[in-house]
């Protein structure tokens, strides 16, 4: 993917440029895992319990139950929050031995942290998952399953979102890595989409050493103009190399995930995570000193 | 230092190779046979390369056979006691598995009595079961009813923690008072001493030093131990 | 997932005979709270509330509606509080628990019926625009007293919101996004806090703020107070448990009114020190 200008985004940012990705283990007390994820402001949070005991009309008796629930953030969950729980189903599934644990139940429940203009009095909060917000709450639900480590998986699910800008002049539509809330009413298309990394895989033109292969589980990748096979393929290209990065980043987090459950909503810097082995650096002491005045 | 995510391919070659928690051996699409890892964790091998695992942190108990539990007596079903361990589905305990336990002469456990038991089954399909005394000898060997003290939840990895003989938290706390413990590895320990405070003590020290908590160090315990009231 | 079982005898003893000692397990006075820890969002009317390791993320948006008939004069107040089972995988969603209830009841009448927000003024045009004010409430972790936390955490949301600036010409209603014109505060009455206390079987043990969840579990009855730092009280609530004597409901107001004022200056404090901290673009 080709980025022409650098003045081609609002925030400066190449065709393939992710925003800032943050991803915090938030350590919540009553569930088994619980992480959140975030491309710059569009934040989602996810937990994971399991596997626990399951009601008994919802049991299966040769897998376990795979059960998600999906809130946005204003208001109670709606249909749409029902559809995107049912597609989260869909995508996590392949990723889960659900096998492993028959009779049981892993809960998944995703938060949406962010809503459309929200707070501006526009009334568009929380009202639809953007495409952005639906890839947060995907990697949110994988971390936090990575976090939770008693579900064994066959991989990772990572997602990401692709938008389209149609320029009038040239033939083919613009692509753009992960759009932002303020470049959406630009966008004459976009979607997101999720790929599952596992080296169960057949190789791909894309790969890269270090990390294992991965293929698109789901896309819901829409424009309101007609678009051929080719633009399809060059999104998920574009996608796939976003989606790569997201890996690498809970590829990285698995070293300070412990440590970061107790610097409360402090993500510890890149260089931290790389220096941090089997010591613990000084600011967990701090962080502990707080706790006792508690 | 190696940390795996799930899926990712793990060159383990030995002519004797075991897998341990968090590796799988799976079939690829080209019909070979790869070990996969399953969790997100630190890759570990033994000293001669033929035992791996993964070594991971969790909150979840999933039973194993013959590993040390804390649970709590949930209900009697008839003969049977159901047992709390954590993990999906109750265990069960037989009335008789006790140390020379008879038809007649057998503990007298209530309904949120905290026991220390054996995982003696332990299968997907099946529900787990709990023996209170050692396969071997049969005799209690600190399997039996726990009473008074208290019971700490913690992490798993803080439970395999404690197990280690050169950890440093319970030769500390042992030094400041005399306790008694009794460690499962479902994430629960029970802790007995006979001044209250010092069961504040150890259970917030354990708190503190948990992975998942605070991963506190031994000069951070001794601090703060040293701001407790004990 | 079927309730959670009762905690063991040995954990209720302890509990028990240690709180006889006023010693807790996290080692707070018997009428001490834990300390709030309150992160703001990016957007206004966006507060995230901690007491130890309950959590509770609170939000607040508004839209504007046309009133119902009766009360053409009036905004429109809801509050959504579903807990979901990321609190605890003991909650079922759409099958409330007792706890549950009381809460929503809770937050219903302390932040909604006891007038806080002026609800004259959000109307805009009488009988046909109206301000609808929506404020969630999301648990994200039940580690005891849920109530208290949910409630400060939807005070500061209001507290911390913005509506956006209206201008009306005649019946021409114009709504300035936040960036063209600096978004306006609710207009509020006054700031209640909810403060919980929990009363034990045996009554020779006192009674304590702030339960955690072990010493929810085991209580014998909660008294919550809803008050503002004026000594104002606005919701006394007592659901069952325990009797207790006249005198001592007398007594824990007083010892709320004392907590409340702390709290009201730790709340006014990091609202204070968040909107210094905060730029508003105004084009």
């Amino acid at each position: 993917m080709s980025a022409h200008s650098p003045t081609l985004r609002l925030d400066g940012r190449n065709a393939d440029g992710l925003r800032e990705i943050t991803l915090n283990y938030e350590g919540l007390d009553r569930v088994d895992g619980s992480a959140r994820f975030g491309f710059g402001e569009t934040k989602a949070l996810a937990s994971v319990s399991g596997p626990i005991e399951v009601r008994p009309n919802l049991e299966l008796p040769s897998q376990a139950t795979l059960d998600i629930h999906i809130r946005p953030v204003a208001a109670i969950s709606g249909t749409d929050s029902k559809a995107l729980a049912a597609t989260l189903k869909a995508i996590l599934t392949p990723a889960l031995l659900l096998a492993r644990h028959p009779r049981t139940l892993i809960q998944v429940v995703g938060q949406a942290l962010c809503g459309s203009d929200t707070g501006s009095g526009i009334g568009s909060a929380g009202r639809g998952w953007n495409a952005s917000l639906t890839a947060s709450l995907v990697n949110a639900s994988s971390a936090a399953l990575l976090n939770a480590g008693s579900v064994p998986m066959r991989g990772v699910v990572c997602a990401v979102s692709v938008g389209r800008i149609a320029s009038g002049n040239e033939k083919e539509a613009l692509l753009v890595l992960d759009p932002a809330e303020a470049e959406l009413p630009r966008l004459s298309g976009s979607g997101c989409f999720a790929f599952l990394f596992s080296s169960v895989l057949p190789i791909t033109s894309l790969n890269e050493a270090d990390i294992p292969p991965c293929s698109l589980l789901w896309t819901n990748y829409s424009a309101t103009t007609p678009f051929n096979e080719s633009e399809l393929h060059r999104a998920r290209t574009l996608a796939e190399r976003g989606a790569q990065v997201v890996w690498g980043k809970l590829k990285e987090s698995v070293a300070w995930m412990e440590a970061s459950s107790t610097g409360k909503g402090t993500q510890p810097k890149r260089e931290r995570a790389g220096q941090q082995q089997e010591q613990f650096p000084e600011s967990e002491s701090e962080v502990d000193d707080n706790k006792m005045e508690i | 230092m190696t940390t795996v995510l799930p899926g990712e391919h793990i060159s383990a070659q030995h002519v004797n190779l075991k897998l341990g928690p968090g590796l799988l051996q799976l079939s690829s699409n080209q019909g070979e046979s790869a070990v996969v890892s399953t969790r997100a964790g630190e890759l570990k091998h033994s000293a001669n390369r033929s035992r791996w695992w993964v070594e991971g942190n969790s909150r979840r108990y999933i039973p194993a056979a013959q590993e040390s539990v804390v649970g709590v007596v949930i209900a009697r079903s008839g003969e049977n006691w159901r047992v709390d361990i954590g993990a999906a589905h109750m265990a069960s305990l037989d009335g008789l598995a006790f140390e020379g336990a008879t038809k007649r002469n057998r503990p007298n456990l209530k309904v949120g009595s905290l026991l220390y038991a054996r995982v003696s089954l332990a299968h997907k399909d099946m529900e787990p079961e709990l023996e209170c005394f050692d396969a071997q000898t049969r005799k209690a060997e600190g399997f039996g009813e726990l009473k008074g003290g208290f019971l700490v939840h913690c992490s798993l990895k803080m439970c395999r923690l404690l197990l280690d003989p050169n950890h440093f938290l319970l030769p500390i706390l042992g030094a400041r008072f005399p306790l008694e413990t009794a460690t499962g590895l479902n994430g629960r320990m029970w802790i007995n001493t006979k001044d209250p405070r010092h069961i504040i003590a150890a259970t917030r020290c354990i708190e503190a030093v948990d992975p998942d908590e605070g991963g506190m160090d031994e000069l951070g315990v001794k601090k703060f131990l040293g701001t407790l009231d004990i | 997932m079927p309730r959670a079982p009762s905690p063991s005898i040995p954990e209720k003893e302890f509990l028990y005979s240690s709180l006889k000692q006023s010693l807790r397990l996290d080692g707070r006075n018997t009428l001490e709270m834990r300390t709030p820890t309150l992160t703001f969002g990016p957007e206004l009317g966006w507060v995230e509330c901690s007491l130890g390791k309950t959590r509770v993320i609170a939000q607040v948006d508004a839209k504007m509606v046309k009133p119902p008939p009766e009360r053409p004069l009036e905004g429109i107040i809801s509050i959504h509080s579903e807990i979901s089972p990321m609190a605890s995988s003991d909650y079922e969603p759409g099958r409330p628990s007792d706890e549950e209830v009381t809460i929503t009841r809770m937050l219903d009448k302390v932040l909604r019926r006891s007038d806080v927000v002026d609800k004259e003024s959000l109307c805009v045009l009488a009988g046909q625009r109206v301000w609808h004010l929506r404020l969630t409430i999301h648990c994200l972790a039940d580690a005891g007293n849920m109530l208290d936390c949910s409630c400060l955490a939807g005070i500061i949301a209001l507290k911390h919101f913005r509506r956006p600036e209206v201008e009306v010409v005649g019946d021409e209603v114009t709504i300035h996004h936040p960036s063209e014109r600096a978004p306006v505060p609710l207009s509020m009455h006054h700031m209640p806090y909810c403060l919980t206390f929990a009363y034990f079987p045996d009554t020779t043990i006192a009674p304590v703020l702030d339960p955690s969840r072990l010493e929810q579990r085991l209580s014998a009855g909660l008294l919550s107070i809803a008050l503002n730092a004026q000594r104002e009280l606005c919701v006394v609530q007592k659901a069952g448990g325990v009797p207790l004597d006249p005198d001592e409901v007398l007594r824990i107001v007083d010892i709320a009114v004392g907590k409340v004022k702390e709290l009201d200056g730790i709340v006014e404090a990091r609202l204070k020190e968040d909107w210094a901290g905060r730029v508003v673009e105004v084009l």
